[in-house]
Parts: C-alpha cells; structure tokens; sequence
C-alpha cells in the first residue's frame, strides 16, 4: 500500500523481519549459554530484549497471533530475570522450545500464512505457568493480568513522563499510541496531550508527529519496565524524560495507593470526560486521581534522567547504523572493481613515464591506488559479518544430536568474532551444519565405546575461525575414531570411484569422502549417510572460492579445514608470464620466487622434478607443460621458480618464465562468464584490457601429482 | 476510501485499519470535503474499523479544526471500542467527546 508519497509500508515490515531473523538468532545463542550454565543476569535481559523487540514490531504491524506468543514468552522472561521464577535446565529447554515456536510465528507473519490455532499451545501453556497465569490462546492478555497473578505484591512508585516524539518518529514505524497502551498496562496511567504543535489540515505532514505527551504512571515494576517501553525510541526518535515522585514514607510497602499526587495539570482538563466512557474499570488508582485534584502537590522530583544519559540503565543502546539494501552495496562494490580495473590501465598507460618527467602524474596515479585501496577495502568491509552468525546455530545442533543420537559431546567455539563476507557466511551454512553433523554422526563414538579406548565419555567438538593469509579458515575438529581409510577405500572401490589396485595416499584416501554419492553409513539416517552431503559441503565450498580439506588419524579424530576468500570481488595477485600467456597467482599463496642454480634443480626417478631449497624436497612443476604453452622457457635455471603454498600447507614450485608486478585484480568467475576449468580459478581483466586467468594452485599441484605419475 | 453524499452528508467510510498511508488518503479526503463550496457536514463511518493509529487520530483532529474554521462540522459515526480506547490512550477523551457531540 502506498500513498502519493510514494509511503510503502512494506519496506518496514521488511526490515522488521531482518531485524526478527537477527533477534531470534542473538536469543537462540544467548539461551544456548543459559542452557549450559553459563549465562548471566545480562543473558536474561538480551534474551527478555529480543522478545520484546519482536513484540514492539508485531503491535505495529498487528500481527496479532505474533504478539499473543511474544507477550506470554516476554512475561515468563520477566519473571525469570527478577528472580519470580527459576531457571532450571527444564525453564532453560522451555525458552529454547519458545524461541523456536516465536520464529514460527515471525516466519508466518513473514510468509502471510497462518498457523494452526493450537500451534505452540503446549509451549505457550508452559510459559504461562511459569508465571503463575493461565494460558490462553485467544487475544493477548493486558500485562496488568500478569501483574494480578505476581505472588509478591510490589513496591509502587510514580513516575512523570515526558513523551516527546521527533517529527520523524512515525515513519519509523513507532505509534505513540502502542507505547502509551503498553504504558497503562504497567499501573495506573494518567495521559495529558499537548495538541498545540497540530498545523492546519492543509498545513499538516500526514506522516509526521505533532503530539507530545505528560504521562504520571503509578506501577509496581519500576523504572526499567518503563525504559523498556521506550527503549527503540528514546534518543534521536523521541525526547523521554522520566521523572520519579516517590519520596513519601511507606510507598515501598505498596501501601501508597491514593497518596501520590500527580501533575495538576494531569487531571485538570482531560479526565473528567475521560473517566466518562465507563471502560476503564476500577484500578484503585482512580480514587488517588479524583484525590489528588484536590491534593497539593507534595511529591517532588529527584530523579530527572534520559534515556540517552543513562543506557546503561536498561534503556536503549544506540548504535550509528543503517540499513542499506543489499543490491544497493553490490552495485558500490561492482563499481569500485571497475575502479580498479580503471586504475590498472591507467598505471599500465603511464608505465613508460618516470617521477623526473611526469611527477605529478605519477604521484596522482600512485594517490589513486593508495585510494583506490582504501575504498575497496571499505565497501569489503560493509559486507562482512561475524561468523558468530552462523556459529550461533551450532551448540543447539550438537545438543539435539547428541542426544537423538546417544552420544555424548561438548562443544567449543572460538573465534567467533571473525569477519568474512556476507554472501560467503550464507553459502557456508549448509556446508557447516553437515559437517557438524557428519563429525557427531560418524567421528565422536558412544561414551561406551570411547571409555573401551581409554578416551572421555564426553567427546569434543571444536568449531574455530581464524583470519590467516589473507583468508579466512574454518575448522572442525573432532576427538572421534576419525576415518576408517580401509572401509573408505573397500566403499569406493566397491562404487567404481576407485579402480581395483589403484594405488592412494592416505591423503586421498581421506578426500574420496566429497565423492558425489559416496557414504559409508551402512544404514540411512535422518542425521546423515544419504551419500549426498558431503560432495554438497565441496560444492558450496567451491562455489565461493573456497576450499575444503580433511586431516584425519584414526583413533584421534577427524579436522575439517575450510579455507575461504575474504571477499568476493577483488584480491591481490602476481601476474606472471609464460610463454606469450600471462597468468594471475594469488599473492596470498606465494611464499617466496628465486631462479634455481643447477644444484638445485633436480629430476628424480618416482616423483619428477623437484627443488632443493634449504635442505628441503619441493615439487617442481611447468606451468607450460601443464596447460601446453609453447615458446616457454622450459630449463628451471632459466626462467623463475615461484614456490606456492596450497591451504593445506603443502609446498609446490611453479616454473614460470617472468614475474610482471604485484596488482589488485577483480575476480570475474568463469563459471558463470564461461565454463570451470581445471587449475584455473576465476579470470580477470586487466589493464590493458587483455583478459587473464587466475590461477588455482591447490588445483595446480593435483595436476602435477598427476602430471608426474604418468611420467 | 472516497466521499460519498449521503442524506444531505458528505461521508467518509473508514478503512480497517487507519494507519500511516491511511491516514495520508484521509487527510487528502478532508481538505478535498473542507474545500468543497457547500455546508455539508462531513460524517466519519468508524463501522469497520479495526485500527487506528495515531497517524490517523492526528488527521481526524486536524480534520475537526479545519472544518470548523470553515464554518462547518466532521461528525463522527458507529465509533467502537477500538476508536474509545485509542483517543482514550492518547490522552484524547476530550477530543473524542467533541466529535461525537457534533
């Protein structure tokens, strides 16, 4: 629906729904660690946060069944972090059930569908009755019902609130009206508007807010309930100023009822007709109103904050950030890979110019790069995101598995905070979740079979990032029976992966496991062995540049290396030349270059060429033989040895002709442009427009080892 | 939503919900009825709505002041539970009485 402002309001509910995937993972990981015993009293406030701000966001689109949930669920978070109720591991499985059941609700309101009328009624029926109220599953009950069911009467106090919404504060999504309803359920409210910022009708932003408010609550539940109401908007989107009028003797036996007096002005004008629609019953604090008209003011203000001053207080944390469409950042990085590409020509332009000819080019043109870096570099860094993200899903994973699958296992998560791209962060969650699941299915024993070899009952796994390189490496290691290499070759020689006495090394052995099809599980479970994951885990892995490797002893366990691009769009590489070809090596795989002298260059009988380089055996490979370039130089004493290092850590000499300089170059996927091609791992254009292949050097020493053999 | 005349009205039949976009399309229907050359009262229809925003409540009382100034009077008709309690929330019984005292 829009209006002639072009207003579309599905722009808020779609960053609503964003935000709800965030809050309910940030809830899911923070009950995790609840769960396990680790969380704190901050862990409940997070969790009670993200409920609340689900709710918040469900009012204003009214997606009432949304509301109802979040409400009960918020009530028992409530409860539990003012210590009403306790956190027992059965509570702390309750919230985990909860969260689940509210992401059914958001993925519904998502989707416009609706649920079953009794989806959730087991859970809802338990939180309910953990706050001693009885479930229902009808319209949301006002919190005040909570309040009547609180075993412990409260201490009361009154507050004066002044409510003071920015012009903006609509757009944002924010109704006044939902807060001041939220508001009177906390106690006994009396509202006073001011209406004298309303323009004329021809005069008037119908999208923007002219009223403010003076609010005076009277409520047992203290000054954090109210900061919470104006949590998402107390700042920049509304003026809140809270005002605490409780100095009399007593009130904190609750016995103050009919003593406070609020603001003359509260009564004076409005109430007297309010108190006329015969809808709002009989809170007691009616009769302290009517008293009050009559009563001179005694209390007075001693608490005079905002919740800008004090968010550490329970209010609101403001973080200076937006939005931005993804397609939107896309197109920014799109265009800075044209910068560089533009960049490239133009250094290639001015190659042939010196700093004593052209000074001021050439410091433009080295300005430009300096530039040019930083702004690619910047755009990168809009995209990333921790990979906390996807780390987040695991512990429920292991504990849910573990238990289906009578296992015991711990798991430990580090480097959570570690950053990589967006888009490589949502390729990599099904690869991720398999393997988790591959190492508690086939690695971690039984604790009976793991006590029979002298290890723990408790098996570990281990998830880790870590930036290395210029790249970013993904673990998961586990203390299992790692991989039993006898069965894993008698499976694939029995599926024709592997010819009848194929020689493989225990190396490749272990990688017969990302087969297409290939699984030893003898029985097909609902937790892995459909044959069918592990070769998906390769190819989402490969899909962004990344690269799955597995290290595996048997009896000690099995480690998953992933090792995955920092980004998608732009990296740093060497361009070389062989023959009249001129190739890109990423400059992250290299680890030094020399022209060999003729000691050092060496064939041997059973593996080919190699290098002795510091005492050390490397494998010698001819990139002109490889892809059959003629006019190269073909004698290693000739030409240049550039030693590369693969993600695994293995060390391969490449024999090119010529080192041509060190460039940022933009990837251009031939997947996509053309078709994939052994060794090679994207092309990209450079500055002379010719176009040039990166080269994949894990790819590469495959094809030597192979090259080598059938020498 | 759009104006109708009614039995010597001008009548303005509410949606479900009264919210932000609403709102803009009401306040359009108002000054359109305000600027209209005749003496009609404008009739608000509350039957079939649902929810109300304040987006919306602000057009209504801006809606109530400009026809006032020009002499004439928005009605409000069928108001429900939803419309009580939403100006009660607000802080705007008041206003709310003005407009069914009309």
């Amino acid at each position: 629906m829009t209006d002639d402002q072009g207003y579309d309001l599905s722009q808020f509910k779609a960053t609503y729904f964003e935000e709800c995937a965030e809050l309910l993972a940030t809830a899911e990981e923070t009950i995790a660690r609840l769960q396990e015993g680790q969380g704190t009293d901050e862990d409940l406030n997070a969790v009670f946060r993200c409920v609340h701000s689900i709710k918040g966001g469900a009012g204003a689109f009214a997606f009432d069944d949304l509301v109802h949930f979040a409400h009960v669920f918020e009530t028992a978070l409530d409860h539990l972090r003012s210590g009403r109720a306790e956190l027992t591991p059965h509570v702390a499985d309750l919230m985990v059930r909860g969260n689940d059941i509210l992401g059914d609700f958001v993925r519904a309101a998502q989707a416009e569908t609706a649920l079953p009328a009794d989806h959730g009624a087991d859970i809802l029926a338990q939180l309910s009755a953990l706050t001693g109220a009885k479930p229902t599953m009808a319209a949301p009950a006002p919190t005040a019902s909570a309040m009547a069911t609180t075993p412990t009467p409260p201490a009361f106090s009154t507050f004066r609130i002044r409510f003071v919404p920015s012009p903006d504060m609509l757009r944002t999504g924010n109704d006044p009206l939902l807060m001041l309803r939220e508001l009177a359920g906390l106690g006994e409210l009396e509202v006073v508007v001011d209406t004298g910022k309303l323009p004329s009708l021809t005069e008037m932003d119908a999208l923007a807010s002219y009223l403010s408010w003076t609010c005076t609550l009277t409520t047992g539940k203290g000054r954090a309930a109210i900061d919470e109401v104006f949590e998402f908007v107390a700042g920049d989107t509304a003026q809140i100023d809270i005002e605490e009028l409780n100095d009399l003797p007593g009130d904190e036996e609750g016995d103050g009822w009919g003593l406070f007096a609020p603001l003359p002005s509260a009564n004076a004008s409005q109430d007297e007709e309010g108190d006329g629609w015969g809808l709002f019953g009989d809170a007691p604090g009616n009769n302290a109103a009517a008293a009050s008209s009559v009563t001179t003011p005694v209390a007075k203000a001693h608490a005079v904050s905002t919740q800008q001053a004090s968010p550490s207080q329970g209010g609101a944390v403001h973080t200076a950030s937006i939005r931005v469409d993804l397609d939107k950042i896309d197109r920014l990085v799109n265009m800075v890979g044209e910068l560089v590409i533009t960049q490239a020509m133009l250094g290639q332009q001015a190659s042939g110019f010196t700093v004593e000819s052209h000074p001021e080019l050439i410091q433009g043109l080295q300005e430009l790069s300096h530039h040019t870096r930083e702004l690619q570099e910047s755009v990168m860094a809009i995209r990333a995101q921790p990979v906390k993200a996807l780390f987040s899903k695991a512990p429920r994973l292991v504990r849910d598995l573990s238990s289906k699958l009578n296992k015991q296992a711990r798991l430990v998560m580090s480097g959570e905070n570690t950053e990589v791209d967006k888009t490589v962060i949502e390729q990599l969650s099904d690869p991720l979740t398999h393997l988790i699941r591959n190492a508690l299915d086939h690695g971690l024993e039984t604790p009976e079979e793991r006590m029979a070899v002298g290890k723990p009952a408790e098996g570990t796994i281990h998830l880790a990032a870590e930036h290395r390189s210029g790249r970013i490496f993904i673990e998961i290691q586990d203390d299992g029976r790692g991989i039993d290499r006898q069965r894993v070759l008698a499976k694939a020689m029995e599926k024709g992966l592997v010819e009848p006495g194929q020689q493989l090394t225990d190396e490749q052995i272990d990688m017969l496991i990302f087969a297409p099809g290939f699984s030893t599980a003898s029985e097909v479970s609902d937790v892995s062995g459909r044959g069918v994951g592990m070769d998906v885990v390769r190819k989402n892995i490969q899909d962004v540049g990344g690269r799955v490797v597995v290290q595996s002893t048997p009896g000690a366990g099995s480690r998953f290396i992933l090792s995955l691009p920092l980004t998608l769009a732009v990296m740093d590489g060497m361009l070389i030349q062989v023959g009249g070809q001129r190739y890109v090596l990423p400059l992250t795989n290299i680890v030094e270059s020399l022209r060999p002298s003729p000691q050092q260059a060496r064939s041997l009988v059973d593996v080919g060429n190699v290098l002795t380089i510091r005492g050390e055996y490397i494998n010698l490979l001819a990139l002109h033989a490889i892809f059959g370039i003629p006019g190269a130089i073909t004698d290693p004493t000739k030409g240049l040895v550039v030693i590369v290092e693969t993600e695994g850590g293995e060390r391969v000499g490449l024999l090119v002709d010529e080192l041509l300089g060190q460039q940022q170059v933009v990837i251009k996927s031939l997947d996509s442009n053309f078709r994939p091609i052994h060794g090679i791992s994207a092309a990209t254009i450079l500055g002379d427009g010719r176009v040039a292949l990166i080269l994949d050097v894990s790819a590469l020493r495959q094809m030597g080892a192979v090259a080598n053999a059938a020498q | 939503m759009e104006i109708n005349e009614q039995n010597g009205r001008l009548v303005i039949e509410l949606p479900a919900v009264l919210d932000l976009p609403a709102a803009a399309e009401l306040r359009d229907l108002l000054i359109d009825a305000a600027a209209r050359d005749t003496s009609l009262d404008v009739v608000l229809n509350f039957t079939n709505l649902e929810r109300l925003s304040t987006a919306g409540i602000q057009v209504v009382l801006a809606g109530i002041a400009a026809l006032r100034s020009a002499a004439r009077r928005l009605v409000a008709e069928n108001v429900n539970d939803t419309t009580i309690s939403s100006f009660r929330a607000l802080g705007l019984s008041a206003q709310l009485t003005h407009l069914l005292d009309t």
